[in-house]
């Protein structure tokens, strides 16, 4: 069938853009850049030449084919009867095409002895440029239009568009790299793939050991790291519940304190409060000393070690459980128990009986929440573990360090992502759709059954003193950037904020002289392009998922929630592993850091953009449908205005997140390219704890007031507006 | 300037619509003629919702095809027909205010902006809005929020208007007000219209052509009368005026006549389309006066329940035969547990096939 006019308008925009890219772009990565456009002083030469030029003066024959890809869609245009069959045959040649031949041939000509013999060399490749990106994009947007054309979602080319890319970015972005680390974990010595080097990876002593029951002075780290999530789930299950009933069923007051206490978490870099801790307790600490003088208890190297990790990861993670179950006890109808009550249940009874059995399924989902970011966590085992070694912080040591040695970490990388996605399976399998029923539930009238005494009690005696250490920490951590060294020499200076923020003022105006303001303004500068970038696919995606029904589209959701579940340490590792050589060579560049921020970041704003989209009655969009407007243009007029809450939510929370990340990008920095908390870890590496302090201080000060600023913003733009009410959702991961 | 008439018939052709293993649609086939109003009515889920988001283009049928005004619509997504519909829950944009909502549609890129304004006025005029532009939705009441959603719908000129279930938000009170204008202003501006309800009395008032479905079929179509007076079968009988069908023996035709007989009782009545001997002799409120028992000849009854009304009076009554649930006039009062004699008026009496 031919197209309509609209089709092959924009058929024919696609195939120019195609063609921009094979004969105009360079085709290969720019060492520079692209976007320095250095690289235009020696255009074309080898290095910057675009595929056309490659193919013709610089021995690459072999990017002429891609051309086929362009030229098969050309007689659609003209009213052929298979026009749509001609299309998607061309994106579908195209893509294949241009994958199949950056895989074969590399950075040392063509990657199978086999094919060498049989063709006689080539020359090298680099990693993919602009001109493959653009061609790339066309090609599967190619495949996307003869699939519309086909009748796909209506007809709609902007629909079939966008899942297309979202689907294509996610397989490319998530699954190709965890791929990538599956087989990294395969290679022998030799460098050929083999089962047994595999089996041998994931079977040594080093992770199953149980030696520490026989004796011998440590288990395995797949051990050590069940062993410390597991307590971690329950300690902030057990705390997270007790600060929910203290706000829901007690009468405390000080509401904006637990608040704060909430939004810490998203605002702290995830090891500044390892950091507080040895400032407290380590063997100078201002708490070791103070315990040492009163009790004569000798200072010790407690806190580097499981029960330190313990302490601080409860204190880090405790917030989360908390928002979790917070809903969950709003969710539990006061007139519920009450109906319980009249119908002759004691208060224990009516616990046991029905609050309880209504807790359950979120307790189970906080301690599985706990559990899993305790296995994630990496910042904090970096600077306490000590000897207590973790599966993120060996993953870590076994790429960076001496070892260097992808292989194993592949491996470790997969027996972390075995437990974690078995939580989320477990997840998934235990609480279903039910747990979301229970926690949106909203609770109608009536009094909520007060506490009985002893419990109340309990509750107090629980919280107070978290409040109080919690309380005390980031107080010491703002404090401490203001002494020498806080516990060793306590002299006021403000020596540790010059050292990292000092300003000169040079000949040619301001100087940046702190050593901190490199980093610092990378982390902006790359958090501010992700947070867009983030907000966009995440929202598009529970768009998507929201709106509209597609083929695959069980599997495409259970991909995407799937990737809530892999810990940052994996991620960095596997994008390290897959995209160091060519064809996606993107190691040591800021794109690798923007990449990763966005999709680690990106289930945060499906989930916001799935709690709005489903607030928001689906007839508008249909309303807008048969009142003459496309899916694009209802989707810009009526979704995206309302999606706006979602879209600050989502915003916000991509731009703290990737300012205050460690896990992933510590792998994917680079010299050029730092970031303010891999700068921190740095210095707390060598114990500079002044500067790494002051620094952290200053980096939760400033998103404190960013998202205070924003939430004022939104605050005011609301009242303005009037009422339209769809509460922002943000999730936590 | 005003509302332009370019109202169009639709056609469709032995439509279906299917979810997987879920017949939504399994078979329709309907002409609706140029500037009337015809009624979907039939029971939640007989697919009344998904018949008319075909014709929008929200859904695309399984099989079948849909012409608007001669044309082959099937394939066209809902942006590119030349119809508007009204939602059941109006969806009307919350972000934007009454006039926004209303010149939405106008998206034609010919019409300078003053135009689509001073035709969404016209269009609010013409609802009895005017003087409301700067509202937002959530500012207006259920009634007022209608109005801007059928003013909305109007203002596109469209070949076809569909409501779907458009007063179910409303009280009582105000869905008769609200049924009456919509019907004014259909037949005012020769409009095209298809109207989804599940509610007979709704249905009755407002259309010039009902089309009774059930389980994802025509069950027969008509004017309210036609289908209130001759209903083709049992479904139609008991869904539209609530019949009471009393199980009947039919002994012979006559032209547009039946003799039927039930218990010893013999009459002769109207029974357009039917055939066999079994049937269900359908008795409504106006075919039935009672009397005391022994006063008039007749069938004689017991009155089990008597409730008063106001208006009426509603008696449920044992009979021979069964149950009867019956209206009655005030005036003449019958205590629970009284006997009573039924008189039938034949004139008021139809038979159905009974299966
Ligand atoms: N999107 C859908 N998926 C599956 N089944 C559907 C869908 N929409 C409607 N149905 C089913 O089709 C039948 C008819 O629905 P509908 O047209 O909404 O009925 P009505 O409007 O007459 O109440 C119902 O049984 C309903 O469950
Ligand atoms: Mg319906």
């Amino acid at each position: 069938m031919a197209g309509s006019a609209q089709q092959d308008r924009i058929l024919l925009a696609l195939l120019a853009a195609g063609a921009a890219g094979l004969a105009l772009l360079p085709w290969y990565a720019i060492e520079s850049g692209f976007w320095s456009f250095a690289w235009l002083a020696s255009y074309p030469d080898a290095s910057t030449a675009p595929a056309t030029l490659l193919a013709a003066f610089h021995e690459r024959p072999w990017l002429w084919p891609l051309f086929l890809g362009l030229l098969l869609p050309v007689p659609a245009l003209f009213g052929h009867r298979r026009a749509a069959a001609l299309v998607l045959a061309g994106g579908i040649f195209g893509i294949c095409y241009l994958f199949l031949q950056g895989f074969l041939i590399g950075l040392r000509g063509w990657s199978l002895p086999a094919l060498e013999a049989m063709f006689g060399p080539v020359p090298p490749q680099d990693g993919l440029g602009t001109g493959a990106l653009v061609a790339g994009t066309i090609f599967l947007l190619l495949i996307a239009a003869g699939m519309a054309r086909r009748g796909a979602m209506r007809g709609d080319q902007f629909l079939v568009g966008a899942i297309a890319l979202v689907v294509a970015s996610i397989l490319l972005f998530v699954f190709f790299p965890i791929a990538a680390v599956l087989v990294e974990a395969a290679i022998d010595a030799a460098g050929g793939f083999s089962l047994g080097a595999l089996l041998g990876r994931l079977t040594t002593e080093d992770i199953w050991s149980l030696g520490c029951f026989a004796g011998q002075r440590y288990c395995g780290v797949f051990w050590n790291s069940l062993w410390l999530a597991v307590a971690t789930g329950i300690t902030t299950t057990l705390l997270g519940l007790a600060f929910a009933l203290l706000h829901k069923r007690t009468g405390f007051r000080a509401k904006g304190l637990l608040r704060l206490l909430a939004v810490l978490p998203i605002i702290t870099p995830p090891f500044v409060i390892g950091l507080g801790i040895i400032l407290l307790f380590g063997r100078s600490g201002v708490g070791t000393a103070l315990i040492s003088d009163l009790f004569g208890i000798p200072p010790s190297r407690w806190i580097y070690g499981f029960s330190g990790l313990l302490l601080v990861q409860t204190l880090a993670f405790t917030p989360i459980a908390y928002l979790v179950l917070i809903g969950v006890v709003e969710g539990i109808s006061p007139s519920m128990e009450e109906a319980a009550q009249t119908l002759r249940a004691d208060r224990w009874r009516t616990f046991r009986t029905v609050t309880w059995p209504l807790l359950r399924p979120g307790l189970a989902n906080a301690f599985l929440i706990g559990f899993v970011e305790s296995l994630a966590d990496f910042g904090n085992p970096l600077v306490l573990g000590g000897n207590y070694d973790v599966l993120s912080t060996d993953i870590f040591f076994a790429i960076v360090g001496s070892q260097n040695d992808p292989g194993r970490a592949s491996a470790l990388s997969i027996v972390l992502l075995f437990l974690t996605l078995s939580a989320f399976v477990l997840q998934r399998q235990w609480l279903g759709r039910r747990s979301y029923t229970t926690i949106s539930g909203k609770g109608d009238a009536g009094i909520p059954a007060i506490l009985p005494r002893g419990l109340r009690v309990l509750i107090y005696a629980a919280t107070m003193p978290w409040l109080a250490f919690t309380v005390l920490l980031y107080l010491m951590i703002l404090a401490g950037g203001f002494v020498r060294s806080l516990g060793l020499n306590n002299t006021p200076t403000f020596q540790h904020y010059i050292t990292a923020f000092g300003i000169d003022w040079g000949p040619h105006g301001i100087l940046w002289s702190g050593r901190a303001w490199p980093s610092f303004f990378t982390t902006i500068e790359l958090a501010a392009i992700a947070a867009p970038l983030t907000a966009a696919i995440g929202l598009l995606t529970a768009y998507l998922l929201n709106r509209q029904n597609f083929f695959g589209k069980n599997s495409f959701e259970f991909l995407t929630m799937l990737s809530f579940a892999i810990p940052g340490t994996v991620i960095g590792i596997s994008y390290i592993v897959a995209f160091n050589v060519p064809p996606i060579e993107l190691t040591g560049t800021g794109l690798i850091l923007v990449i990763c921020f966005v999709f680690r970041n990106m289930p945060v704003s499906i989930r916001a953009g799935l709690a709005t989209l489903s607030q928001i009655d689906k007839s508008l969009d249909e309303c807008s449908l048969t009142l003459r407007h496309g899916s694009f243009a209802t989707m810009r007029r009526v979704i995206l205005p309302l999606l706006r809450p979602a879209i600050i939510a989502s915003l916000v929370y991509a731009f703290v997140r990737a300012i205050t990340s460690v896990s992933a990008v510590i792998f994917l920095v680079s010299a050029q390219y730092n970031l303010a908390t891999a700068y921190i870890v740095g210095r707390v590496e060598i114990s500079d704890f002044g500067v790494a302090i002051a620094y952290s201080s200053v980096l939760i000060l400033c998103m404190l007031a960013a998202i205070g600023l924003i939430q004022l913003g939104v605050g005011e733009q609301r009242r303005a507006r009037r009422t339209f009410g769809t509460p922002a959702a943000l999730g936590t991961s | 300037m005003t509302i332009v008439n370019r109202s169009a018939a639709v056609v469709l052709e032995k439509v279906r619509k299917q979810y997987g293993v879920v017949m939504a649609v399994e078979e329709v086939s309907v002409t609706i003629e140029a500037g009337t109003l015809v009624t979907l009515l039939g029971p939640s889920g007989c697919g009344k919702t998904t018949t008319l988001r075909m014709v929008a283009g929200l859904e695309m049928p399984t099989a079948g095809r849909i012409l608007i005004g001669d044309k082959d619509v099937t394939l066209l997504p809902p942006n590119e027909r030349d119809v508007s519909m009204v939602f059941q829950s109006y969806a009307l944009f919350p972000h934007m205010t009454v006039l926004e909502n209303v010149s939405y549609g106008l998206a034609d890129a010919s019409l300078s902006k003053a135009r689509k304004l001073e035709k969404a006025r016209e269009g609010l005029r013409l609802v009895g809005l005017d003087g409301y532009d700067e509202r937002l939705p959530s500012e207006l009441s259920g009634g007022q929020q209608q109005r801007v959603a059928c003013a909305r719908a109007l203002v596109l000129e469209p070949q076809v208007l569909l409501f779907d279930e458009p007063l179910s938000n409303l009280d009582a009170k105000l869905r008769r007000r609200m049924r009456e204008e919509i019907r004014e202003l259909q037949q005012k501006l020769e409009l095209t219209s298809i109207y989804v309800t599940h509610d007979q009395e709704e249905a009755l008032a407002v259309s010039d052509k009902i089309v009774v479905m059930n389980q994802g079929r025509i069950a027969q179509e008509g004017t309210p009368a036609d289908l209130y007076e001759r209903p083709a079968d049992s479904f139609v009988a008991d869904f539209i005026g609530a019949a009471n069908l009393i199980p009947c023996e039919i002994l012979r035709r006559e032209d547009a006549l039946a003799i039927v007989r039930f218990g010893d009782t013999e009459l002769r009545v109207r029974a357009p389309r039917i055939s066999g001997s079994a049937g269900y002799l359908v008795v409504r409120s106006a075919a039935v006066a009672l009397a005391d028992a022994g006063a008039a000849r007749g069938l004689t009854a017991t009155v089990r329940k008597a409730t008063y009304l106001g208006g009426h009076w509603e008696y449920t009554l044992d009979t021979p035969f069964g149950s009867l649930f019956l209206a009655q006039p005030v005036g003449r009062r019958f205590e629970q547990g009284a006997t009573v004699a039924l008189q039938l008026d034949p004139q008021h009496l139809s038979v159905v096939a009974r299966t």
